[in-house]
């Protein structure tokens, strides 16, 4: 399991914005580790879904290009006081890591 | 630029070339090709020397306040030349080098005596 | 060594004629003041933010969700660790390590050295048996994070002592703040006085005066956070001038001017920069 997604959420109007961070090496690939002079292997996420209560508001493909700790935001409409928000990723090893939050 | 005239009694050996004759300019080429083999190695010592003299100046303003980045390089670069036999090339690293080297020592002698200028001085109202 | 004693000397002697630090720090504040008519002095510790509206803008709304954050609960996790032999950080320092950063540097009269932060998390661990830890980023860093958290709204504190040396250390980082080097001959007060909020390529170049506050920082071009000392190094390869090492004695006295001029300003730290 991933290390869990750090999320912000708050409902404005009718329009709820998420902010999230997780932590995650990120590996490209071509960095070389510097005790090994062996590029250090890629581990990276590539997929991240986002659920409001069940239905999904938002898919991302992320490549090598993206950067240590990742940080997301987005915005979408239609969420009220109570409802779930769920933040899910899966790397190329195969690793998630999922978190759930409810809207104040 | 040789121009052989076919003109009675004058001997090859007096030919000219460039205005020298070839009875002096042979022996000289051929003098000189036989004593390029120590010209190499009398270069290969003004490369020494231009080397130690670099690295002492460079020393010399390490003990008293901050090295350049630039002259490590340009000390690499001397050792590479040197190494393929470019020693005019080398000498004129080693010597930026140590000019490097100089130039830091000017600056951190004269930095000594007047870096107290820039120091903000308190006004007060009298 | 001979370096420190002569500059005892000199000090004993010329006592009087120089300032003292607390006239440094006053002429500083006055100098930006009288440059800046219209800047809060104690928004300096904000760095280019207080000069820079867009980027101002975007910090802000990174502060919500700062990149720092991971660093400070790294850092927690890090400081509450037992040394192999029972100890932990929190016996090291006062208050157990807790809302303490902002009387560091200090000079320690029994050594005659200056103390930072991250050298005496290091002293901490090699005290009690353990590896002292890299002093550029990583574990070392996130535990200054930590620490550094813990005394955000806390004024820096930091004291010289009545000790020839401690005003010696503190003369010496003066020197050196004020001393041109490097192939593009710049001095720190050369960017970071005379052209403070002037655009340097395109970031805005931040006061000397809050610089001290808000270490250690999470910089965008590192992706990574890092102590105050890697960005000297950094600063000095900038202007093209040999690096020293991390908290090697100019470095930390350095420091201990730096942070001198930024006392009774609030601590901030971690922070993000780009």
């Amino acid at each position: 399991m991933g290390k869990p997604i750090k999320i912000r959420a708050k409902i404005k109007g009718d329009i709820a914005e998420v902010k999230a961070l997780m932590p995650h090496p990120m590996e490209s690939g071509a960095r070389i580790d510097a005790d090994t002079g062996e590029p250090v292997p890629k581990h990276y996420i590539q997929e991240v879904i986002c659920k409001h209560n069940g239905n999904i508001v938002n898919t991302a493909y992320w490549g090598t290009a993206v950067s240590k700790n990742p940080y997301m935001s987005f915005k979408f409409k239609g969420a009220k006081s109570g409802d779930k928000l769920e933040i899910s990723w899966k790397d190329n090893t195969g690793d998630t890591s999922v978190t759930e939050i409810a809207f104040k | 630029m040789v121009r052989l005239r076919a003109a009675s009694g004058v001997e090859p050996m007096d030919i000219k070339v460039m205005n020298i004759k070839l009875s002096v300019l042979i022996p000289t080429v051929l003098a000189g090709l036989m004593l390029h083999q120590p010209a190499i190695a009398k270069d290969a010592e003004a490369y020494g020397a231009a080397l130690i003299k670099a690295r002492a100046s460079l020393a010399a303003a390490a003990e008293q306040v901050q090295l350049w980045t630039t002259s490590g390089a340009l000390l690499k670069k001397a050792t590479l030349a040197a190494k393929e036999g470019f020693f005019e090339q080398a000498i004129e690293y080693a010597d930026e080098a140590r000019m490097h080297g100089e130039l830091a020592l000017a600056t951190a002698l004269r930095e000594k005596k007047v870096w107290q200028n820039g120091v903000p001085e308190l006004e007060t109202q009298q | 060594m001979k370096r420190l004693l002569l500059t005892i000397l000199l000090v004993a002697m010329t006592a009087n004629a120089w300032a003292t630090p607390e006239d440094d720090r006053l002429a500083l504040r006055q100098f930006f003041s009288q440059r800046f008519p219209n800047l809060d002095l104690n928004e300096t510790i904000n760095g280019l933010y207080a000069f820079d509206e867009g980027a101002r803008e975007q910090w802000l709304e990174m502060e919500d969700f700062p990149p720092y954050e991971i660093a400070i609960e790294d850092g927690e996790a890090a400081f509450n660790e037992t040394f192999a032999n029972g100890k932990t950080y929190a016996d090291c320092f006062a208050n157990g390590g807790i809302g303490v950063k902002q009387d560091f540097p200090y000079f320690d009269t029994d050594s005659g050295e200056v103390i930072t932060l991250e050298y005496a998390i290091n002293q901490c661990r090699t005290d009690n048996g353990e590896q002292a830890l890299p002093w550029l980023t990583g574990k070392l860093a996130e535990i200054s994070a930590y620490m550094a958290y813990t005394s955000r709204g806390k004024r820096m504190s930091v004291v010289i002592p009545d000790d020839p040396r401690a005003l010696a250390a503190y003369e010496s980082g003066k020197e050196y703040y004020f001393t041109r080097r490097g192939q593009l001959e710049f001095a720190c007060e050369n960017c970071h006085m005379q052209s403070a909020g002037n655009l340097l390529r395109a970031d805005r170049l931040s006061t000397m005066l809050g610089q001290a506050s808000h270490w250690p920082v999470y910089r965008s071009k590192w992706g990574d956070i890092g102590t105050l000392h890697k960005r000297f190094k950094e600063c000095n390869s900038q202007v093209r001038a040999q690096p020293y090492e991390a908290q090697s004695q100019i470095y930390r006295e350095l420091e201990y001017f730096l942070s001198y001029m930024s006392n009774d300003l609030e601590m901030n730290g971690p922070a993000s920069r780009r």
